[in-house]
C-alpha cells in the first residue's frame, strides 16, 4: 500500500516536470543557512515530572506535569543546492545539522515512616533523565516557486532521513534516613543511541529576496516530522557513589540491540548484549530558516 | 518559540498575497474529494503482539514480543475544499475531511505450567484494539502553477482535528472467564501540519479533477475518557464499578491531596495527558470547480 501511494505521487511529480511546456529559466542554485527549531507533536511515552510524598496514616501528594518529548529542537545550519526545471518546479537537496537542545524528566518518590516511639523516617527515590540529540538531516524535496519582481515565493515538499545520536544522562538517587532501611546511594549513567535512519516528510514555505541576478536572501517557515528508532545503545559512562565502573560492566548491562520483535527466555546469554523493543523517538518540529542564495 | 515563528509566516503569506503585482485570474473554487490515509511513524508504546510460555518445573520461559506502531491517521477520508486564488499563483484553502479510522490490534496469549503450590495450567489472552474517527479542519497555503491542461499545486497549512477514540479490549482467562471493555477518549483538539502535492488536470475553465498526495503529522491528547461499555462471562456489569474507574480526566498539570484510609471513589480520576499519534501518508482524489 505504502509503495503503491509512494509510486503514484512520484508518477504525478515526474509527469507534472516533463509535461511541462515553459522550459525557461533552468538553472542551478546553492544556499547556504541558519535557523532555529522548536518541538511540535510530541510523545508522553518517555514519563511526566512527577512528585509523590506518601504521607503518614495513608495520606498522599501527587504533582505531575505532562512531558511531551520531541527531539527535533535546537540550533540548525547547512546547505541547499538545487536546480529549477523551468520558472516553476525545481528539485532541492539540503543537508542540515542540527545541535539539538536538551528535554529533561524527572521522578521524585518520598515514603514517610513512623515506628513505635513515634520517630519518622524518610525514604526518598530521585531520577532524573535528560534527552538530547545531535542529527545531520539530508531533505530531497520538490519544490515549486513564483516570481515577482524582488520576492519569489516558494513552496517545498520532501522527504527527511536523519542520520545521528540520541544522548541520555541518568541520574538515580536513594536516600535512606533510617540506616536500617539501607544505605544511600548515586548512580550516573550517560548512554547513547545510535544506529539505523531517522526517516519522515518535511515542507516548507518561504520566499527570496532577489538582491541581483546572482544573489538572493531568503526566509523559510519549516515543518519537520521524523521519527528516529536506534538499533543500538550503549552505557558511555557508568558512575556509582562517585566511583567509574564504566569498564567493570558486563556486555549485557552495556549494550542494547534494538528490534521489532524479541524473545525473553530462559535460555538467553547473559554475556551477550541485552536485546530490547525498538523504541521510536520523535522529531517533530517547526523551525524558521534565514540564509543567503547563489543562482550558479 | 512556537507563537514567534507563527506571527512572521502568517505575515509573509499575507504580504506576498496582497503585495503581487500579478493579480489576475483571482477565483474562488470548491472541490469534493475521496481518499485513503495509511498510518506512518507510529508511536511503539501503545500496543504489542505477545507470546508467553512458561514451565515452573523445568524454570523454563521464553516470552516473543513484536512491537505494533500504532498511529491512528488510517483509514478511508472523504471532505471538501474552499479556497481563494489571491493570484495566478499563489492562494488560500479550507479543507474540511472526515476520517473513518481503521482499527489497530495487539494480541497477548500466555500459557503456564505451575507445580507450586500444586500442578496447575493456566492460558490467558489479552487483546486490545484503538481506532479513531476524526473531523479535520486544515487552512492551507496553496502555491500552484499552470502549464496548460495540468496545474500543480503544493499546499502547506495546519491540521485541527475533533473527534473520538475508541479502546476495545477483551480479556480471557481459562480459570476466570472472561471481560470486555470498550473505552472512549473524547474532548481538546488535535493539533498538527498538512502537506499536500499534487496536480489538477482541467477539463475546462470550469471543471477540474485532481490526484493529490497528503501528509499529516498530528498529536491528539484528549481531556477525558469513559468506559462506555464493561461485561464480565457476557453480563453487562458497568453499574458495579465506580466513577472514579470509569472516568478519567486527562490535564498537562495534576495535583492530588488524598487520604488513602478514606478513599473517594466518587469523582474521576486524574492523569497526565497521553498523546496520541494521526501521522498518515495518503492520497486523495477529487472534483473540482471554479466560479
Amino acid at each position: 500500500m505504502k509503495k503503491t501511494l509512494f509510486k503514484t505521487c512520484f508518477s504525478l511529480l515526474i509527469t507534472s516536470i516533463l509535461s511541462t511546456s515553459s522550459l525557461v529559466a533552468q538553472n542551478f542554485y546553492i544556499d547556504g543557512h541558519l535557523g532555529f527549531s522548536s518541538p511540535i507533536n510530541g510523545s508522553t511515552r518517555f514519563g511526566a515530572n512527577e512528585t509523590t510524598n506518601y504521607g503518614l496514616n495513608g495520606q498522599y501528594n501527587y504533582e505531575g506535569e505532562t512531558v511531551k518529548l520531541s527531539l527535533g529542537q535546537g540550533l540548525n545550519f547547512g546547505i541547499n543546492v538545487g536546480y529549477f526545471f523551468n520558472d516553476h518546479i525545481g528539485l532541492d537537496l539540503g543537508l542540515n545539522y542540527q545541535i539539538g537542545s536538551t528535554t529533561q524528566i524527572e521522578n521524585t518518590r518520598v515514603y514517610n515512616r513512623q515506628d513505635q516511639f513515634q520517630e519518622v523516617y524518610q525514604t526518598t527515590y530521585f531520577n532524573k533523565n535528560i534527552y538530547s540529540s545531535n542529527m545531520l538531516h539530508i531533505t530531497p524535496s520538490l519544490v515549486l516557486k513564483t516570481e515577482y519582481k524582488k520576492f519569489s515565493p516558494y513552496a517545498k515538499i520532501g522527504f527527511v532521513m536523519g542520520i545521528g545520536k540520541v544522548f541520555r544522562e541518568s541520574n538515580f538517587n536513594q536516600t535512606y534516613s533510617d540506616p536500617q532501611q539501607g544505605s544511600s546511594s548515586t548512580n550516573y549513567s550517560e548512554f547513547e543511541y545510535s544506529g539505523g535512519l531517522g526517516l519522515g516528510l518535511t515542507g516548507a514555505i518561504g520566499t527570496t529576496y532577489n538582491l541581483n541576478e546572482k544573489l538572493n536572501l531568503f526566509t523559510e517557515v519549516y515543518f519537520r516530522s521524523m521519527s528516529y528508532a536506534p538499533k543500538n545503545g550503549f552505557i558511555t559512562k557508568s558512575i556509582e557513589d562517585g566511583i567509574d565502573n564504566t569498564d567493570q560492566l558486563l556486555e549485557s548491562e552495556k549494550t542494547i540491540i534494538f528490534s521489532k520483535e524479541i524473545t525473553y527466555s530462559s535460555e538467553n546469554d547473559p554475556n551477550s548484549p541485552q536485546e530490547a523493543e525498538f523504541t521510536r523517538i520523535p522529531f517533530n518540529s517547526i523551525g524558521l530558516k534565514l540564509g543567503v542564495r547563489f543562482n550558479l | 518559540m512556537i507563537h514567534s515563528i507563527i506571527r512572521p509566516l502568517t505575515l509573509l503569506v499575507f504580504a506576498t498575497g496582497l503585495f503581487s503585482e500579478n493579480s489576475i485570474a483571482q477565483q474562488f473554487y470548491a472541490d469534493i474529494n475521496m481518499g485513503y490515509g495509511i498510518p506512518v511513524s507510529g508511536s511503539s508504546t501503545f500496543l504489542r503482539d505477545a507470546t508467553n510460555y512458561s514451565d515452573q518445573s523445568t524454570n523454563y520461559y521464553s516470552n516473543t514480543v513484536k512491537v505494533k506502531p500504532l498511529s491512528l491517521g488510517n483509514g478511508m477520508n472523504f471532505g471538501i475544499n474552499t479556497g481563494y486564488l489571491f493570484n495566478k499563483y499563489i492562494g488560500f484553502d479550507l479543507g474540511i475531511n472526515y476520517q473513518i479510522g481503521n482499527a489497530t490490534t495487539g494480541t497477548q496469549n500466555s500459557t503456564y505450567y505451575d507445580s507450586i503450590p500444586v500442578p496447575s495450567f493456566g492460558k490467558s489472552s489479552f487483546k486490545q484494539s484503538f481506532r479513531s474517527n476524526m473531523l479535520y479542519i486544515t487552512p492551507s497555503l496553496l502555491l500552484q502553477t499552470d502549464l496548460k491542461k495540468f496545474s500543480p499545486y503544493a499546499k502547506l497549512g495546519f491540521a485541527m482535528g475533533y473527534g473520538k477514540i475508541y479502546h476495545d479490549v477483551e480479556e480471557y482467562h481459562n480459570v476466570y472467564g472472561s471481560s470486555k471493555y470498550t473505552e472512549e477518549f473524547y474532548g481538546g483538539l488535535a493539533l498538527g501540519f498538512e502537506l499536500g502535492m499534487g496536480a489538477t488536470y482541467n477539463l475546462n475553465e470550469r471543471f477540474g479533477i485532481y490526484a493529490e498526495a497528503y501528509y499529516r503529522n498530528m498529536t491528539y491528547s484528549p481531556k477525558k475518557s469513559t468506559i462506555t461499555a464493561h461485561s464480565r462471562n457476557g453480563n453487562d456489569d458497568l453499574d458495579q464499578y465506580s466513577a472514579a474507574y470509569i472516568e478519567t480526566e486527562y490535564e498537562k498539570e495534576v495535583t492530588e491531596d488524598k487520604d488513602r484510609s478514606q478513599p473517594d471513589y466518587s469523582s474521576p480520576s486524574k492523569e497526565t495527558l497521553i498523546s496520541f499519534p494521526y501521522h498518515s501518508l495518503g492520497l486523495k482524489l477529487g472534483l473540482k470547480l471554479n466560479f
